[in-house]
């Protein structure tokens, strides 16, 4: 059953002088409920900018200049703002990209995780404590640490607090932005674990962000992969990992080293990410695609649909 | 082959700052064991690389390396190219600071902003005293931009970081550490900010750097498959101790030591496995401050028996330069 469906969005950051940064043109996807879907790409490509659209969360000088957000088939972008308040944290919430970085250092776990219950739920001070353990219990951290401070918590346990944050109330999308960039193997296996178990339990849909396509495989069942602001490939992670289609695709995966392949260094994509204030005529990656050819530089690719599978490019997915 | 770098016995400890409380009550003095007992060789144009979690040690072993730590917290002997670092008094010898250089984590923090990238790289030609001549010095900072390939390396000379990309910024790094001709360079985590289209230029210029001029790396990831694909050794590190070190291939494709099986069996492998059975370890790293008895990795470990908790083992070497860090050798059964 599909539960979020984005249409077409296009977003704009105003910068200084009247000029405009392109961070998301025109993406289109959607979710179902207990799926999830991992946005991938590089640096810059619009990620957090699409997640933070969903919750209408974009920074004042961001604005979605086109396009539809369907909440449930409810419109998201035309919701009145008391709408948006029973949709943030309660339908939709979201782990901030590094926030697990951004506790605050004099205050107690207990005191940051009440202070998100109350601020949203409107809780009385006791029930937002027992919620709080409810919470720390369900990301498997013993309660007897609610009354520490973030500096005695390791990268895992503060992630597993944003998580719990992110839990406070109920909601049925979480958005993880980069939920394990900078934690260990072993301690991003551990989180992994845990979230798939609380969407089990939980029956949650997930967004992952992430640049990391060797997490794929472990956490998610369809993958948009996103250059320049432009989803230009979308699959289920097998297809994704064994067919890509898409020639930034194929150049990305093949940027891992895969032990048990060939030993060899890895590629490289040649080039800078565009600059994301111009909009070129033609497909954004042609000017560092290995395969372009001249009316790749003229004419924007049409989506091709194979079961599913959707990719943006003149070729027809030939591999490498 | 006579080894370029030898480390015996390395053991790092930093003190913890008592409270005058402390001091006055005479409680004993706690200290972070950040390295232990690290025995390990480096080849000429050899790379070996340092793999470990996060707070495993693997920096602080770079920068005793370095000779960066107070003389007073490193214990064990350093040796290059057959002579220690220090002299009887204890003091560095002069030219091992031009033989080693080190490039850090991260090329947004390890550039002066203020300072156009040819005054970056001048420093350590200046504080060598490599020439005073400004032609020639000139031409050395041009050739050490061109080697990283930066090219036309005239072209960067006025430039400052902030006009540079994460992965430019990088090679100004890597030509900064070039520009005194160094036997070995101690990467720590060179690319592990940048991007992954970016990641392999830089890599490819370090595997050029050795071919050509026969540098040494000791390369510091916390990156298991990063670390098969580039380096000829892998010595992994947990708590500060080295739990196996062996070839590259052999580390990886038959660990010996549990936490290196846990390790590979839980690191990212580029298939859809979301149903497979991994070997998630329970809780999390103790604080090198207490460190556990015995095997460090006991309380952690899926094959521990009370031996473990009781006895520290023996690095179990096998003929073929194998080391393993454990009372059991299960694999090395089949051999
Ligand atoms: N507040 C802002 N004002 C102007 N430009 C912005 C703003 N926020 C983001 N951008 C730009 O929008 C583009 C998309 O940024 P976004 O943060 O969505 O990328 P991302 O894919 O999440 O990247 P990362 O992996 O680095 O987090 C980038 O070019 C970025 O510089
Ligand atoms: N100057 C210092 N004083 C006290 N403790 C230190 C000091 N430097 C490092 N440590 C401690 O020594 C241990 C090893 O740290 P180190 O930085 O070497 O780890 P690492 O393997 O490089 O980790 P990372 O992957 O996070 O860079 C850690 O517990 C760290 O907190
Ligand atoms: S459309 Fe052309 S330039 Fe774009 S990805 Fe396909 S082949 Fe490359
Ligand atoms: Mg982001
Ligand atoms: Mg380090």
């Amino acid at each position: 059953m599909e539960i979020l469906n984005v249409k077409d969005l296009k977003i704009e950051f105003n910068l200084s002088g009247h000029r405009k940064l392109h961070a998301v043109n025109g993406v289109s996807f959607s979710l179902n409920k207990g799926e999830t879907l991992a946005l991938v790409g590089e640096s810059g490509s619009g990620k957090t900018t699409t997640a933070l659209s969903l919750m209408k969360l974009l920074p004042d000088n961001g604005s979605i200049v086109e396009g539809e957000i369907l909440y449930k088939n409810q419109s998201v972008i035309n919701a009145s703002a008391e709408k948006i308040r029973s949709l943030r944290w309660k339908e939709i919430s979201i782990i901030f990209q590094g926030a697990m970085n951004a506790l605050n250092p004099v205050l107690t776990i207990e005191k940051q995780l009440m202070d998100v219950i109350m601020h949203h739920d409107h809780l009385e001070e006791n029930e937002a404590r027992i919620r709080a353990e409810e919470l720390l219990k369900m990301v498997e951290i013993d309660v007897t640490r609610l009354k520490q401070y973030p500096h005695q918590f390791s990268g895992g346990m503060r992630q597993r607090v944003m998580i719990a944050m992110a839990l406070a109330c109920n909601p049925k999308i979480v958005i993880g932005d980069e939920p394990t960039t900078a934690l260990d193997v072993m301690v991003q296996a551990q989180i992994f674990d845990l979230l798939e178990r609380l969407k089990k339990v939980l029956e949650l849909s997930m967004i992952i962000i992430t640049h990391d396509l060797s997490i794929l495989g472990d956490t998610c069942d369809k993958v948009a992969v996103m250059y320049a602001g432009e989803i230009v490939e979308y699959g289920e992670v097998q297809d994704i990992y064994c067919h890509p289609k898409h020639p930034y695709t194929q150049k990305l995966l093949s940027s891992y080293p895969v032990i048990g392949g060939k030993k060899a260094l890895p590629e490289s994509i040649p080039g800078i990410p565009m600059d994301m204030t111009q909009i070129p005529v033609g497909c954004k990656f042609a000017p560092r695609c290995h395969k372009a050819m001249p009316i790749c530089f003229e004419e924007a690719p049409i989506q091709k649909v194979e079961n599913g599978h959707r990719y943006f490019c003149h070729l027809g997915g030939e591999s490498l | 082959m006579k080894p370029l770098l030898k480390l015996e016995h390395i053991e790092v400890k930093f003190p913890i700052k008592r409270s005058l409380l402390e001091v006055i009550r005479n409680t004993p003095q706690k200290l972070v064991h950040a390295v232990n007992n690290i025995s390990l060789e480096v080849a000429e144009g050899e790379i070996l690389a340092i793999v470990g979690e996060s707070g495993s040690g693997k920096t602080t072993l770079g920068k005793a390396v370095n000779a960066l730590h107070d003389s007073d917290v490193v214990k064990g002997q350093i040796t290059f190219n057959g002579q220690s670092i220090f002299d009887s008094k204890g003091k560095l010898l002069p030219e091992y600071r031009k033989d080693i250089s080190m490039i850090f984590q991260d090329p947004y923090q390890s550039l002066n902003p203020k300072h156009t990238i040819e005054k970056i790289i001048a420093e350590p030609l200046m504080i060598h005293k490599v020439t005073k001549d400004k032609v020639e010095m000139r031409n050395l900072i041009i050739e050490a931009l061109n080697h990283a390939g930066l090219s036309p390396g005239e072209s960067f000379l006025n430039r400052y970081p902030h006009e540079l990309s994460g992965g430019q910024r990088q090679r100004v790094v890597i030509a900064s550490a070039l520009v005194l001709n160094p036997k070995l360079i101690i990467a720590d985590e060179p690319v592990s900010m940048l991007d992954v289209s970016v990641r392999s230029d830089i890599l490819r210029l370090m595997m050029k750097l050795r071919e050509e001029k026969k540098i040494s790396y000791l390369f510091i990831t916390h990156d298991i498959s990063l670390a098969w694909a580039i380096s000829d050794h892998i010595a992994v590190m947990y708590l500060g101790t080295m739990m196996e070190y062996g070839k590259a291939d052999e580390v990886i494709e038959k660990p010996l030591n549990p936490y290196t099986q846990a390790l590979i069996n839980v690191m990212p492998k580029m298939h859809v496995r979301r149903n497979e059975k991994r070997v998630l370890l329970k809780g999390e790293t103790p604080n090198p401050i207490d460190m556990p008895s015995g095997c460090s990795f006991h309380p952690r470990c899926p094959k521990a028996q009370s031996i473990c908790k009781n006895v520290k083992p023996m690095p179990d070497w096998d003929k073929h330069g194998h080391m393993n860090y454990c009372h059991f050798n299960e694999e090395a059964s089949h051999e």
